[in-house]
């Protein structure tokens, strides 16, 4: 890092005073070293997806969203995310938080986060805050996405989580494992699960304590928990067989009111709600003095505040902890400190115990996981509202091996990694995008006029704008099909101008398609000479076979009413 | 074999004068007969058709349900706890199944 | 809204982004998704010989079901009627767009004007909870049930 930047990154996380000045040019770890301030302390951790590694994440390039949102937190990225938040480009901030100049200062600031990191960060800021006023909180899509969670069947994420010293957490994406397995995991995790909204679904029993109550610093803290509302609609139902989850908002207000009840100085909720939805939430809620929300995996550089309602977001990919400090009155939160800490490897010595543990797990996988399929010429990355170069990556692969599919679907999950012009293709990156516990991609066939209803379908799930009909995740992909896009169209009408190949769709003609990690092939006929394979064990194949990659981004859409910004 | 229903008060004793949710769940399949099976037959409507809730043998709700309740049905109820008494649930499905329970409802 | 706004916050403490908390109710909408008025009539005259422009719109009646349902087989519904008990006859329940738009009908006596249980909606279209009152009035809440094939996390 030269001086001028690392000015404008001390500038930038608002370190001003000479004295501090002073100190973080001669150690800029120094960002690390918060004075104290109040008397509870809770770090955030969530949506790590199971990364135990340090690696490469860039932000979405674009988050479209519809006219009544657009510009807000939720849908802030790129160079409109540094304005809003006053951040400069070319700081550690700006890589951490947004996708401007990000292989440039990819290669500057070097890969974030990795599990022996995020503990180290976690273990120095409980002892600065005072271990006995701090809680470390997980919001959820920790134990699943990576290869080694998935060989472990969550087990090497629940080992971390009890090294590192979680107190409570909440789920999405860990009930991909199965109902069973998730269960089995809850036994041996040192963290206690928190949910109201994951219930039986005969009478509506809570599975989980709704909500915990500790006593810090003379003052009582209400903590609710809240999963992912959408389990069943994102995953096959028979992961969560038995249970229900949603929104419930009258449940929540009523255990808030509860809490409120029992004398509480202030309610938290650790949600996996995301920041649109929790934003709406707050503005409805009576009696919620924080929220600290996953899913996602938005950054909130500065709290936001609804009404009387906080709200941070944590991020994801390990690229970050949250610190929130509390000034507790009676009653309330009289004042909040939210620093969100880029976990920068550069920065932070990781902890050997935990480098050591993941070794340790790593060690009886490294030939699968570390396997070199191929390289990369250009920048392979993931998170966007519409197209990816990993999906188109995906889509290449799957119709290398199925000649006859005409249009390749690629998952809008927001999870996955970013390669670097030039770095090798492990097995390990390929899983960090493609690692589903169910990867199988299907062939199957579906008439033009219920393909164009099944893309109006994701999209009036992506850009409605009303955060409660909103399901989550970003628009599925599609390789070989292209499109004009209106965010702001009514439901129905946003998807215009399909074509497949380069010919107008034809809604009355039987398409092959294929698609992975969704539902969408129910949709559809089966083509029975197929038996489902991995998609990533079809990426491997396809990039053993060509070596190099070159995909330089080139969207299958056109965005008719709003911005689209290509990376680079 | 008779139909199987579950009944539940919520609170399980209220106080007199307080209002006390009826949770019954019945276990059914509720075939709307709309849905077919794998080889792409239609199967069969096979549903519910009628719930009676007595209170000390008034009748005190009544439900018809059609193919659109979905299957292990939810009837849920709120009443004023003012005494003590007995709730009784009888159902009965197309194919003439019928069930039966009763529970107890007692104050605090 | 000015996206602007900073918090005048007391030393020590980060400057935060306020957000009016109308966020919601900014979004205004036109019509309910899915809704279809001819097939709902079919409900309504089988059930209550009326038509969709006998039923009265109130806030008396309060609707609560999922905006985005877990599964279109398995819909919670919760209908409750701010009315005193005495004047509440039945509540009906219907989805527009389900072959058969009546979802069910239950007759109260005795009970409060409430009722729960799970229905079946066939795809994303409006629910409506009709409260008939024994001096015959039909109040009406509706609300849209997204059934979607869903995609992605």
């Amino acid at each position: 890092m030269t001086r001028r930047e690392l000015v404008q990154l001390m500038l930038a996380l608002g370190i001003t005073s000479p004295k501090a000045f002073a100190q973080a040019m001669d150690r800029p770890e120094a960002l690390y070293d918060l004075p104290p301030f109040g008397n509870v302390t809770l770090l955030f951790n969530t949506d790590l997806h199971g990364q135990l590694r340090p690696h490469y994440f860039m932000e979405p390039p674009n988050l479209l969203a519809a006219k009544p949102l657009e510009g807000r937190p939720g849908y802030l990225t790129g160079e409109a995310f540094l304005r809003y938040y006053g951040i400069r480009r070319g700081s550690l901030e700006a890589y951490t938080f947004a996708s401007v100049d990000f292989t440039a200062l990819a290669q500057r600031f070097g890969p974030m986060g990795g599990g022996a990191y995020i503990g180290a960060l976690i273990q120095q800021q409980k002892a600065l805050a005072g271990e006995k006023r701090t809680l470390v909180l997980d919001g959820g899509d920790t134990w699943t996405n990576s290869g080694i969670s998935l060989l472990t069947r969550g087990q090497v994420m629940v080992d971390w989580m009890n090294r590192v010293g979680f107190d409570h957490m909440v789920f999405h994406w860990e009930y991909t494992l199965g109902r069973a397995r998730v269960e089995e995991l809850v036994q041996a995790l040192k963290a206690k699960i928190i949910s109201f909204n994951i219930v039986d679904d005969l009478f509506g029993d809570p599975i989980y304590e709704p909500y915990a109550i500790h006593e810090i610093g003379g003052y009582t803290l209400g903590l609710i928990g809240s999963t992912f509302p959408y389990v069943k609609v994102s995953h096959p139902e028979e992961f969560s067989e038995g249970l229900s989850f949603g929104i419930r908002e009258n449940e929540l207000q009523k255990y808030v009111d509860e809490l409120r009840g029992k004398g509480v100085d202030a309610v938290v909720m650790l949600s996996h709600n995301g920041v649109p939805l929790d934003l709406a939430l707050a503005g409805r809620i009576k009696g919620l003095d924080l929220i600290l929300t996953g899913h996602t995996h938005d950054f909130t550089p500065r709290p936001i505040r609804v009404g009387n309602t906080w709200l941070v977001a944590g991020g994801s990919a390990g690229k970050a902890v949250v610190r929130v400090d509390l000034q507790m009155k009676k009653g309330g939160i009289a004042d909040i400190r939210a620093k969100t800490l880029p976990v920068a490897t550069h920065l932070i010595k990781p902890d050997p115990g935990l480098e050591a543990f993941i070794r340790e797990a790593y060690a009886p996988h490294l030939d699968y996981l570390d396997q070199v399929l191929g390289t990369t010429e250009t920048l392979l990355y993931k998170r966007d509202s519409t197209y990816s170069t990993l999906d188109e990556l995906a889509g290449r692969a799957v119709r290398a091996a199925y000649p006859e599919v005409e249009v390749a679907f690629s998952t809008g999950t927001r999870w996955g990694t970013a390669i670097l012009p030039g770095q090798p293709i492990t097995m390990d990156k390929i899983l960090a995008f493609t690692g589903f516990t169910y990867p199988e991609v299907y062939v199957f066939k579906l008439k033009g006029e219920r393909l164009q209803a099944v893309l109006e379908d994701v999209a009036a799930n992506t850009f409605n704008p009303d955060p409660f009909y909103q399901q989550g995740g970003d628009m599925s992909r599609v390789f070989g099909l292209t499109y004009e896009l209106v965010v702001n169209a009514p439901t129905g009408q946003r998807i215009r101008n399909v074509a497949i190949q380069g010919r107008r769709l034809d809604p009355n003609r039987e398409y092959t398609l294929a698609s992975f990690g969704g539902r969408l092939q129910r949709s559809g006929t089966l083509v029975e000479k197929y038996t489902p394979r991995p998609i990533y064990d079809l990426i491997a194949e396809y990039l053993k076979q060509v070596k190099t990659v070159n995909i330089p981004p080139r969207p299958s859409m056109r965005v008719l009413d709003q911005r689209y910004v290509l990376p680079g | 074999m008779p139909i199987n229903i579950l009944v539940r008060f919520n609170p399980a004793k209220p106080k007199a004068g307080e209002d006390v949710r009826v949770q019954i769940v019945v276990q059914h399949p509720m075939e709307p007969g709309t849905r077919r099976d794998a080889s792409g037959k239609l199967i069969p409507a096979d549903h519910i058709n009628e719930v009676n809730v007595t209170m000390d043998g008034q009748l005190i709700a009544q439900v018809k349900p059609g193919p659109g309740t979905s299957a292990n049905p939810l009837f849920a109820f709120k009443m004023k706890a003012s005494k003590a008494g007995q709730l009784k649930v009888t159902c009965k499905d197309l194919n003439g199944q019928t069930g039966e329970k009763t529970a107890d409802l007692t104050l605090a | 809204m000015d996206r602007r706004t900073f918090l005048k916050a007391s030393a020590g403490a980060v400057a935060g982004t306020v957000l009016a908390n109308q966020l919601t109710s900014a979004l205004a909408q036109g019509g309910l998704e899915g809704e279809d008025i001819a097939n709902l009539e079919k409900g309504l005259q089988q059930v209550l010989g009326k038509s969709f422009k006998d039923l009265t719109p109130s806030q008396q009646v309060k609707l609560v079901a999922p905006t985005i349902a877990e599964s279109g087989a398995n819909v919670p519904v919760e209908i409750e009627a701010s009315l005193p008990a005495d004047q509440v006859k039945a509540i009906h329940c219907f989805s527009d767009k389900n072959a058969n738009p009546l979802l069910f009908t239950v007759v109260l006596n005795g009970v409060l004007p409430y009722y729960a249980t799970r229905v079946r909606v066939a795809e994303t279209a409006p629910v409506r909870a009709v409260v008939e009152t024994k001096d015959g009035r039909l109040l009406m809440a509706s609300q849209s049930v997204r059934v979607t094939v869903g995609g992605c996390g």
